[in-house]
């Protein structure tokens, strides 16, 4: 069952950001990062926070946005029906978890999930499997380093990030590798342009391990973020079956998994032009905050605003929901937790849920959360979970 | 509490958007930049002030408002972000964040607290003279970066810089010399 927590004073991360740790707080500290990311992440926010003093707050037009943002999804102005509640229908309960604060920090018994004594299932790590131009594996994971080199480029890993650099030779040929990332992975890619990428759980990324002088290009399969190093004479392109995206510097990302019928892009930052393999005359560009749709079969391609924070926030550790069905999230969770999921009875597959959850808490944790809105009830069993 | 914000709030309880979309623009941008100083992440102090204001509107009848508006905002974001630092297993038990929440907020005229005042007062007398009447006239009078550098005859960044080496100075001072134990 759950350790006692390690709760620490804030008095601690300031005494690290000044260097006046003791020994003694020095282990407390440790002992406190172990527990969760979340804790890392916070100290680094700290760290920079104090260091580079404070960021830039909103303005005038970023509050306006953020105005009717919030009017459009967040609240409901009818004061017969309690928002956040349940709605007429029950089968489109749109329900809106404040996560963050809802739940208490003792946890509570009122919404206990079965399971087997003991059982967790744990988030995701980074872990990664690497295929070289000559076919050897290597097996990348939070606990090893690796230096390679081949075909005169370095290869650098630190289990949890990949690292390309070098001249590379004048071989005419380009020699690729292959970033295999499983169910329950994360893992972060340096190119040798300087372009980054975090790719999601079971996604698969081919990439040469040094581009030609005329053009830079990948081919995706799931689902990774992308932030471009601008070199505006060479394109960038990211292959991903039916659709191909071109790319001057920029921030996006794409998810084009196998068993979903579209493949979604989402830009961040920049400008795409997002075309269709099949019928080249289907291209849409991008501007931030749109979102392109390809109907893999049909080869369409559509455009939407969109918020794209909720897109790449599984980048950021966690997970945004808007109002998507539980099959669409349960499909999302399974990768990551690398679980199966089972419904009991089909309606249930459609209630909707609204909420920001973190990434990495364990999965119990998270369906706790679900399950306070009384809507749906879970069971585990051998990383096998029912809802009912 | 004053009179306009009783109008406001029994506006607010009759469900007047009008009023709520002001106040949220009026507020929204110093709560997130007060939050940023507890969770030092734009996003989840984003949400954190977003979560308020659906509080805000979807129980008014039972918020009893004994503070002003202002004081009731910035009480309750330090709460949530309080509760935020509870999930992440962190106490503020000698209020190092507090204090940098109200530093972070940038307008100076933050909704203040008689007490932490009071220590801030105490920690401002142990600057050098210079820094400490730009901090006053900065903190505790509220004035803008251009009317300092006005009154001092001296650049707009000239003073920034100075306000940066202050905040720096009363944070150590402020620190060391406070138990402080605020209302909670």
């Amino acid at each position: 069952m759950l350790n006692e927590l390690a709760i620490i004073d804030f008095e601690i991360i300031w005494k690290k950001i000044n260097n006046s740790l003791t020994m003694d707080e020095e282990i407390e500290l440790s002992r406190w990062l172990a527990e969760s990311p979340s804790h890392q992440q916070y100290l680094n926010r700290a760290i920079r926070h104090y260091r580079t003093g404070s960021r830039p707050g909103i303005g005038k037009a970023e509050t306006e946005k953020a105005w009717r943002n919030f009017k459009r999804k967040g609240f409901k102005t009818n004061r017969n029906i309690p928002a956040m509640m349940i709605s007429v229908a029950a089968a489109v309960a749109a329900i809106i978890l404040m996560l963050n604060f809802l739940l208490p920090f003792k946890r509570s018994n009122s919404s206990h999930i079965a399971s087997h004594e003991g059982e967790q299932i744990h988030p995701g790590s980074n872990k990664a499997t690497l295929i070289l131009d000559d076919g050897s594996v290597y097996d990348l994971t939070a606990s090893k380093k690796l230096l390679l080199k081949e075909g005169g480029s370095e290869i650098k890993s630190e289990g949890k990030k990949l690292e390309y650099s070098g001249k590379g030779s004048s071989d005419k040929e380009l020699k690729y590798n292959t970033l295999s990332i499983p169910r329950g992975g994360e893992f972060f890619l340096q190119l040798a342009d300087g372009t980054k990428v975090w790719l999601n759980s079971e996604t698969i990324l081919r990439y040469p391990i040094q581009f030609s002088g005329t053009e830079r290009r990948v081919e995706l399969t799931g689902e990774a973020f992308f932030e471009v190093a601008r070199n505006e004479k060479v394109p960038f392109y990211v292959e991903s079956g039916e659709q191909s995206v071109r790319v001057i510097g920029t921030e996006f990302n794409i998810s084009s998994y196998k068993e979903n019928p579209f493949i979604y892009t989402t830009l961040v930052k920049g400008r795409v032009e997002v075309v269709a393999n099949n019928k080249p005359q289907q291209k849409q560009i991008l501007v931030p905050n749109e979102q392109s749709t390809i109907d893999k079969i049909g080869g369409e391609i559509s455009k939407r605003h969109v918020d794209s924070y909720r897109y790449v926030a599984w980048k950021e550790g966690r997970f945004v929901f808007d109002g998507q069905s539980l099959e669409e999230i349960m499909k999302i969770l399974s990768k990551w937790y690398n679980v199966e999921v089972a419904f009991d009875r089909d309606e249930l597959k459609n209630i909707r849920f609204t909420g920001n959850l973190k990434r990495y808490s364990d999965f119990g944790e998270l369906l706790k959360k679900i399950q306070k809105t009384d809507e749906v009830a879970f069971n585990i069993e051998n990383n096998k979970i029912t809802i009912r | 509490m004053q009179v306009e914000d009783k109008i406001l709030f029994s506006e607010i309880k009759n469900r007047n958007l009008k009023v709520y979309e002001s106040l949220f623009i009026n507020y929204y941008p110093q709560l997130v930049k007060f939050a940023q100083g507890y969770i030092f992440d734009l996003h989840e102090s984003e949400d954190i002030v977003q979560n308020l204001f659906i509080h805000f509107w979807e129980d008014a009848e039972r918020i009893n408002l004994d503070l002003s508006l202002k004081a009731y905002f910035f009480k309750a974001v330090k709460n949530r972000c309080i509760n935020y630092l509870r999930d992440i297993q962190i106490h503020d038990r000698h209020n190092i964040l507090y204090v940098e929440a109200l530093l972070n907020q940038e307008n100076g005229d933050e909704y203040q607290d008689p007490e932490l005042i009071a220590q801030i007062n105490a920690a401002i007398a142990q600057l050098p003279e210079q820094m400490v009447r730009i901090v006053k006239l900065k903190y505790l009078e509220g004035k803008k970066l251009e009317e300092i550098a006005q009154i001092h005859e001296v650049s707009k960044n000239t003073v920034k810089t100075q306000l940066l080496r202050a905040k720096t100075k009363l944070r150590k001072i402020l620190v060391k010399n406070t138990d402080l134990k605020f209302f909670f």
